[in-house]
Formats: structure tokens, C-alpha cells, sequence
């Protein structure tokens, strides 16, 4: 090798681990980060309220005992062992952890306490946890991790003597959830290869799902051969909308960091993927709730949607609503961060 | 010990946020691993007519392409690469099986991946004596028929009852043997109580429909001695943990 080659591929390897480097040494700002707990205290709440709803559902309907007691004890299940403790007591501690993860009172040993018992249900009738029951479990141990009782809660108003709090929390949990949600939507939109779900069978699986008795709500049998066209559209957006999640992730940063760098930030900047990509969810997601009997699970999915938000949206909202505190609305203090804001946008580096 | 000099305490606050930002970075890596929809793929699999006729249209594809790779050598691929994939993928996201074991979770999202024209309906019907029909007790989308409607069709319960694609699951005896139960309760004129699935059919509209005879799988009945005491008290199962009912053959 000449002595000019040489030093070419010592200037590049040197380039190379600079720019390892500085991503590492951005990664790690990132993981870093700090901001006020209003997101991740909506999340708490949404999914403290639903998980109580269910459980209440299940004592209204008289099947705790059904769904929970051993098989010689009168269960379905097949576990013939009795569970640790009764399944009325199981309900009893689940249900009021969950209110008390929505209230924000003692909301770390709330999660985790609901976590636990949540876990020792599922364990003894796995047929009655559904997906949304797994994807709320997860949500409950970033709960437990994410400081989200440090406002809109119980646990504020005793520690600070006020129910809303400026008080920083770490960010990662937030984007942690974030993850989860867009991981739960892009690998679900990748399994849908059955023939109907593609353009095989013409993107019938809506026209058949809506059909099927035990989940459609209403009858629709001769009704929805009106609107096939329209179902197929709605099919093919539903797979379309699933398989895209992934770039909600870019555009989650785009919007946390505030960065205008790269081709691909700029484009989902522009294309405004963020706003369509959380509306087509909301509208999914209620649509389902109406032409569905599926229980909490959209409203389970909904109930983490707080955390795609960043807590200052929250406070613009509140500001616009007219009904913030004096000087809540302001822009959050990343403690100690130099705080960079483009057009608008709040990005923290250190 | 906590640090004392400023100095220390800086070494460990930096080396504190570089272990956060590694076991973050750590948990995206577990967590792609484990949501990957890559399932283990047998010898035995690629010989199956439907996969061998998919991996042909992927090799035609491929041959487009300009990348020559006949249907034998892709099928050999697919199972080496897939065992690579599940070795790979055990090793990385073992940190994480112990607590996804403990708290029964997993990263595998498949939501209505199927959505057959080929669907269930359940019916359960009582009757006061074997020598009288049957009377239909629910039905799905029968608003006459709504005996139990509202447990029945709470998200839990119908987990439980709700077929999946190689049939009813596991837990389907002790369902029935808890619906005869409340249904013997309401209706102390019912002597027994059976539930079964019948098979459906949705054609697309222009598809021609095949008219036949309902077909029913799954069927169990139960009598009111099988489930109930002398007293109404829950009667322990015999012959077995669950007692399975009286198993009808298919109609």
C-alpha cells in the first residue's frame, strides 16, 4: 500500500468512528432526555380506566368465579390446581390497582401490583387474555418505570400539594411505548398474507370479518353487499395504514428532535404522515368499537395514543382550551439541556 | 457505595447514561427479534403443494429479476435461513424470556390475520326431556334467541368458546359445562342443555352459494344430574377433570 492510501484509509476509518461516535453520543441525549410527565400521566390514567371497565365488566356479567377459579372449583379453565389466592380476591386486588393507577395513588406499586396479579389471570385461563390483554401488561411495566404519577395525580397533590405538576420524568418510557404501538400495528399489517387481506381474493377480509357472528355487532348478511367496494378500500387501507407504522417512528423523531436533516425527515415533515397516521388510528380504532364486539380493545389501543403526543402539545391544548394553570403552558425546561427550538418545535441536545 | 469525589461522581453519572442509552438500544434489538413473524420452516413444510406452488411464483419472480435460483434450491434456502433465524433470534432475546414467561407476554401481534368466508356459529339449546326437540336457547345474531347473551359475548367468554382455525380450544368442556350450569339455573323446566358450533359459509356476492343442510362440529350435551347436585351445588366433574360431556358425531 502506498503511503497516500494509507493515509486515505486512516482518514476514513477515522471519519468513520467520528461519526459513530457523535450517533452514539446523540443516542445517548435521547435516552436521556427529560420532560414533564403529562403524556405518560394520560396514558396511566386512559389505561388504568380501562382495565378497571373490564374487570368491572367481568364481575357485572357474574363470570369472575367462571374465568378464574380452578376447574374442581366450577372454572373453565384447566388448571386444576388452585390459583394462589381466590379469584375474587385476584379481581378484587387487580381492580383496585387499576383505579388506583388511574387516581395516582401509589401509582409505581399500582402497576406493579396490577402487573402481577394481571400476569397470575392470564396464567390461569390464557384462552380469556386476548392480544390487548398482553399489549396492556406491556404498557403497565413502562408505567411502573416512567414517573407517571407525578402529575394529574393523587400522588402529586400529596407530594406537592397540587394535582398538575411541572415536575421532569425520564422521556424514554414515553418512546418506548411509542415503539410498542408501532410495533404492535407494523408486524400485524405484515401477517396479513391470507389471500383476502391481499389482492388474491380482491381485499375481502373486512366484507367476511364484518360478517362473522360472533364478532360483528350487527347483522349486516345482505347490507354489506352494497358497500363491498367500499370494503375492500377499507381493507386495503387498513393494510396499507398497519404496514406503514414503521415510519411513524421516523416521524416521532423528526418531531421530538426537531431535526430538518435528511431527505427522509423533510419528506415525512411535509406529507404531514403524523397527523394522518394518528387520525386514520382514531378513526379505525372508533369504527371498530361501533361494527365490533370486541371488548376493550380498541379503546386498550386508543388508551396508550396520549404518548405520541409530546407534553407540550398537551399544554398548547390546554392553553387554547383556556383552561391551563398561569404559566403551565410554557415552553418545558429540558433541566439543565440547552433547549433548541425550530419553528416551534422543542428539540433538546446536550 | 455512593461515589464521594466530584470527579468519581461524574465518571459514574456519565457511565450511568451510557448503561441506559445500551440496555435501551438493547431492548429495540430484543424487541425486533421477538415481533418478527418468522416461524421455524421444516423439510417436511416445503413439500406441502400450496408452499412448493408459492416458492415456484417467488423463483419465477426472482428469475425476473436477473437472480437465477430454482424452486428445489429455494425451498433449501428457506429452511437453512429459517433455523439460522431461530437460532439467532433464541440467543438475543433470551434476556428478556424469563419475564415475558412470567408475565405471559410475547411480542407476536396477529390481529384477524385470517378472515375466511369459512366461520362459526354457536348454538345452545335446552330441553325438558330427551323424547322433545330442542329449543334454541342463543344464538349469535338472533335477537329472539338471547338467553345469557350478555356473559356470553363478554371478551373473556367468547375466548374461551370462540373456535380458532384448527377448531374449538382447549378449555371448550369446562365453557359447556359452566353454560349448562347458569342455563339450568334460569330454566328449572330444562332437564338438558347442548351447545354446538355450526359450520357457515359467506360467499362473496356473484359467487354461486351452495344451499345444504346445517353442519354442526363440537357438539356436547349435558343433563342437569351431570352438573348439578340433589341441592343445586356445583357438582365436581367425574371421569376426568373436566367431565367432557356427552360428545355427539358431527350433524
Amino acid at each position: 500500500m502506498t503511503a497516500t492510501g494509507a493515509t486515505t484509509s486512516g482518514v476514513w476509518r477515522g471519519s468513520v468512528r467520528v461519526r459513530i461516535a457523535t450517533r452514539w453520543s446523540r443516542w445517548v441525549s435521547f435516552c436521556h432526555r427529560r420532560e414533564p410527565a403529562t403524556a405518560v400521566a394520560l396514558v396511566r390514567i386512559a389505561v388504568g380506566l380501562v382495565v378497571a371497565y373490564d374487570l368491572a365488566a367481568a364481575a357485572c356479567y357474574g363470570v369472575v368465579d367462571a374465568l378464574w377459579a380452578h376447574a374442581g372449583a366450577g372454572g373453565m379453565g384447566l388448571v386444576e390446581a388452585p390459583p394462589p389466592l381466590p379469584p375474587r380476591v385476584l379481581w378484587a386486588i387487580a381492580t383496585v390497582s387499576a383505579l388506583t393507577l388511574a387516581a395516582g395513588l401509589w401509582t409505581r406499586t399500582s402497576a406493579a401490583a396490577l402487573l402481577v396479579v394481571y400476569s397470575v389471570l392470564a396464567k390461569i385461563l390464557p384462552e380469556a387474555d386476548r392480544g390487548i390483554d398482553l399489549l396492556l401488561r406491556h404498557a403497565l411495566l413502562l408505567l411502573a418505570l416512567s414517573g407517571a404519577g407525578r402529575t394529574l395525580s393523587l400522588d402529586a397533590r400529596l407530594r406537592e400539594g397540587t394535582f398538575v405538576s411541572d415536575a421532569h420524568v425520564p422521556a424514554w418510557p414515553r418512546y418506548l411505548l411509542i415503539v410498542q404501538l408501532a410495533s404492535v400495528y407494523f408486524f400485524a399489517g405484515w401477517q396479513k398474507i391470507s389471500p383476502q387481506w391481499t389482492s388474491v381474493d380482491g381485499w375481502s377480509a373486512l366484507y367476511f370479518v364484518l360478517r362473522d357472528p360472533h364478532y360483528a355487532t350487527f347483522d349486516l348478511t345482505t347490507a354489506l353487499d352494497d358497500f363491498l367496494p367500499l370494503l375492500r378500500v377499507a381493507t386495503l387501507a387498513t393494510v396499507v395504514w398497519e404496514r406503514s407504522a414503521l415510519l411513524l417512528l421516523l416521524a416521532v423523531w423528526a418531531r421530538e428532535s426537531g431535526s430538518r436533516r435528511g431527505w427522509s425527515v423533510r419528506v415525512i415533515r411535509r406529507s404531514r404522515y403524523f397527523a394522518c397516521f394518528v387520525t386514520v388510528g382514531v378513526v379505525f380504532h372508533v369504527s371498530l368499537a361501533i361494527a365490533m364486539n370486541l371488548g376493550i380493545f380498541p379503546w386498550g389501543c386508543l388508551a396508550l395514543y396520549p404518548a405520541l403526543f409530546r407534553p407540550q402539545d398537551f399544554h398548547s391544548l390546554a392553553a387554547r382550551l383556556g383552561g391551563r394553570r398561569a404559566g403551565h403552558g410554557q415552553r418545558p425546561d429540558f433541566r439543565g439541556q440547552r433547549v433548541r427550538d425550530t419553528n416551534g418545535l422543542a428539540g433538546a441536545t446536550s | 457505595m455512593r461515589p464521594t469525589t466530584p470527579r468519581v461522581r461524574v465518571i459514574a453519572r456519565r457511565a450511568a447514561r451510557h448503561g441506559r442509552a445500551a440496555l435501551l438500544a438493547a431492548v429495540l434489538v430484543m424487541q425486533f427479534f421477538a415481533a418478527c413473524p418468522v416461524d421455524p420452516v421444516l423439510e417436511a413444510d416445503v413439500h406441502k403443494p400450496d408452499v412448493r406452488a408459492h416458492i415456484a411464483r417467488v423463483s419465477r419472480r426472482l428469475a425476473s429479476l436477473g437472480i437465477a435460483r430454482d424452486t428445489d434450491a429455494l425451498a433449501a434456502d428457506l429452511v437453512t435461513w429459517s433455523a439460522r433465524w431461530q437460532a439467532v433470534s433464541a440467543v438475543v432475546t433470551a434476556p428478556m424470556r424469563p419475564y415475558w414467561d412470567a408475565t405471559l407476554t410475547h411480542q407476536r401481534w396477529a390481529l384477524f390475520t385470517t378472515a375466511s368466508p369459512d366461520r362459526w356459529r354457536m348454538w345452545i339449546e335446552g330441553r325438558p326431556a330427551e323424547s322433545i326437540a330442542w329449543e334454541v336457547l342463543y344464538r349469535p345474531h338472533d335477537p329472539e334467541h338471547r338467553l345469557l347473551a350478555g356473559p356470553l359475548e363478554y371478551r373473556r367468554v367468547r375466548g374461551v368458546w370462540n373456535p380458532g382455525a384448527t377448531g374449538v380450544r382447549n378449555p371448550y368442556p369446562g365453557f359447556v359445562r359452566w353454560v349448562a350450569r347458569r342455563v339450568f339455573a334460569l330454566r328449572p323446566d330444562l332437564q338438558q342443555v347442548r351447545v354446538r358450533m355450526e359450520r357457515v359459509h359467506f360467499a362473496l356476492p356473484g359467487e354461486p352459494v351452495v344451499q345444504r343442510e346445517p353442519w354442526f362440529e363440537a357438539v356436547r350435551v349435558f343433563t342437569r344430574d351431570e352438573v348439578l347436585g340433589p341441592r343445586g351445588e356445583i357438582r365436581v366433574p367425574r371421569g376426568g377433570p373436566l367431565g367432557l360431556g356427552n360428545v355427539e358425531e358431527g350433524e
